[in-house]
């Protein structure tokens, strides 16, 4: 039986959450400096931008954001836009619209935050399960414990740099930026392509998963020390069963559901810091995109790829949510 | 006399519970070591490392300079010391900020119920998951250049989640105790009880809930001055990073300019995370058996 209750709940925060986000995101900038295009547009002025047909441009952002209404028009206005996927002009690429140019990037960010962030909560889960089934005092628990600790306590970005220093400037065996090789143009998907692809992602993707590995070895590997002691695994071990057995159909399986939760929770801080990432790899993603924009002042890229970021976290979380009940099937979320 | 003897049975006990809590033994000695590592140069550095000029920047290491110099052209390891108090600084006024907005938001969550503690939650909820430093780039984009106190307090303002979360849950179990029954019947009112009753008996946890604020604030603060937003006249940690970006220093081999703040980094957010785990088990002793050593 589906949890109908449950899942109307979570659609329902869903919602609630995407709503919050925007209204912040339309919000915070006013309250901090008065209104953010008007501060753009002066600044331009200034500056005597040169772009060409600038004055039409400036016409037509009065106009959109209805700059000469009061606030609550310019909220419809804002929210009415948003709505319809509609984020405006870029103002350093120009005059290409905001949704053009995420249009070329978001492929490569969606791939490669999907694949970062399975593998590290996979690779994470077993090394954390093998830790945490060989006991508390053996040696090589401790040493895991402490190294896991470090390591996850390295920003992504911060790591990519070392990572860089090591890989690409000492050894020379990986690329440091792009996504593929630059001097080559191919046509359609081939297989070269896509190890190419995969070359070229391999740092950044280790600067992310490495990290994450260790957050999620330390609370899988004190699940697995915590469900040992359990009965039910006291059980079956007096019943006979395979050592192997116990620890993947009984424990890791167990242990499993709170990790699903954990990696719903941790979406939002791998999303912010692999967008650093991608930027400091130059990988064409929208991360590198956001940086760049926060850089030159892009006000409606800046905009639209924190709102895309936003909804990609909760879309994902949501996801992972509604998955919760088909694999712990205690939980009927009739009674909360 | 009095107030020495107190001080002393204070030491005394603090003596005890690191001798036993070694990990919060370690985590203290581990942070204390940073900090005074970096307040070593202070005295040298008021009000910031001189400029020694443009034909003086981007040098390598050397016996004058054992960092080298940055971009101004100066001092690589005094602007590094200065950037870890920087960062300490603005990490502990955002983690105050976090922590008593996350106190004041789970005190009431926890304590009302009902109807307030619902809606409180579910605004808890839409902050625990929303991605961090997208949010404050948004601000900071427009406000460009603030100065550091004002970059912590707005890290502090979004520091509060999980703080909120750990209380509201610490106060649901607290007030079902006898005591605080006991307390209601003497006649104490609300504001005592919160006060006077429920908050000293959770204090590990408010501390835990404190380091985690810091930690997070620091984390998001690092990642904002990566890409260049926040205070710009002054290096913290986060810059010295956004520089060596800017300067191309890993492809250069100048593991100078990313090493050695990679090492405050670490080992600052390492002993502060141990730190919570030795707190963790002294307010829980039950978790001993389950972190293990």
């Amino acid at each position: 039986m589906l949890p109908v209750r449950y899942i109307t709940r979570r659609l329902l925060s869903y919602i609630l959450t995407i709503f919050v986000s925007a209204t912040l995101i339309f919000v915070l900038p006013r309250v901090a400096a008065g209104n953010p295009i008007e501060n753009i547009l002066i600044r331009m002025e200034l500056q005597g931008t040169s772009i060409s047909g600038g004055k039409e441009m400036i016409d037509a952002w009065v106009q959109r954001f209805g700059l000469d209404k009061d606030l609550w028009t310019q909220y419809t206005l804002w929210l009415g836009n948003l709505f319809r996927g509609d984020f405006g002009l870029s103002m350093i690429w120009f005059p290409a619209s905001v949704q053009d140019i995420l249009k070329n990037a978001l492929p490569w960010t969606i791939g490669f935050s999907i694949m970062v962030i399975l593998l590290g909560w996979v690779i994470g889960n077993i090394f954390g399960a093998l830790v945490g089934w060989r006991g508390e005092h053996s040696r090589f628990n401790w040493v895991f414990a402490s190294v896991s600790i470090v390591i996850n306590h390295i920003p992504f970005y911060v790591l990519g740099l070392l990572l860089i220093m090591v890989f690409t400037f000492y050894l020379q065996i990986f690329p440091s930026s792009g996504g593929t090789n630059y001097m080559i143009t191919y046509q359609g998907i081939s297989p070269a392509l896509i190890v190419d692809i995969l070359y070229h992602a391999t740092l950044p993707a280790l600067s992310v998963i490495l990290v994450s590995i260790g957050g999620y070895l330390i609370t899988m590997r004190s699940l697995m020390v915590n469900i040992k002691g359990e009965d039910f695994v006291r059980y079956a071990q007096a019943r006979g069963l395979k050592k192997g057995r116990i620890m993947m159909n009984y424990a890791f399986r167990n242990a499993l559901l709170p990790q699903v939760t954990g990696l719903a929770l941790s979406l939002g801080s791998i999303a912010s810091g692999s967008m650093i990432v991608e930027w400091i790899f130059s990988y064409p993603g929208i991360g590198s995109l956001y940086v760049k924009a926060i850089g030159q002042n892009d006000y409606n890229v800046v905009q639209a790829i924190t709102l895309l970021v936003i909804f990609g976290v909760m879309t994902g979380a949501l996801l992972i949510d509604l998955l919760y009940p088909i694999l712990d099937p205690r939980i009927s979320y009739e009674k909360r | 006399m009095k107030a020495m003897e107190k001080t002393q049975r204070i030491l005394k006990d603090a003596g005890t519970l690191l001798r036993h809590n070694k990990k919060l033994l370690i985590g203290l000695i581990g942070f204390l070591t940073v900090l005074s590592i970096s307040l070593s140069v202070y005295p040298l550095s008021i009000p910031f490392p001189p400029v020694l000029g443009q034909d003086k920047a981007k040098l390598p290491p050397s016996s004058e300079h054992p960092l080298g110099t940055d971009n101004f052209g100066r001092d690589l390891l005094t602007v590094f010391l200065y950037a870890i108090q920087l960062s300490l600084y603005i990490g502990v006024i955002a983690g105050t900020v976090g922590t008593s907005i996350g106190i004041l938001i789970g005190f009431v969550s926890g304590y009302k119920g009902g109807y307030v503690d619902d809606v409180l939650r579910s605004f808890v909820d839409v902050f625990m998951v929303i991605p961090l430093v997208p949010i404050l780039a948004i601000i900071m984009v427009v406000v460009k250049s603030v100065p550091l106190h004002v970059m912590a307090l707005i890290l502090g303002a979004f520091s509060w989640p999980g703080a909120a979360r750990t209380i509201r849950s610490q106060i649901l179990s607290l007030k079902e105790r006898e005591f605080i029954d006991l307390a209601r019947i003497s006649g104490l009112n609300q504001f005592e009880i919160l006060f006077k009753e429920i908050l000293p008996n959770m204090l590990p946890y408010l501390s835990i809930v404190f380091v985690g604020s810091v930690v997070g604030a620091m984390f998001a603060e690092v990642g904002l001055e990566v890409i260049g937003l926040g205070p710009q006249a002054v290096g913290t940690l986060g810059y010295l990073f956004h520089w060596a970006i800017l300067n191309v220093a890993v492809l250069k081999g100048w593991w100078w300019w990313v090493v050695p703040p990679t090492a405050a980094l670490v080992s600052t957010f390492a002993s502060l995370y141990i730190i919570t785990v030795g707190l963790d088990e002294f307010a829980n002793p039950r978790l001993k058996r389950i972190t293990g050593q």
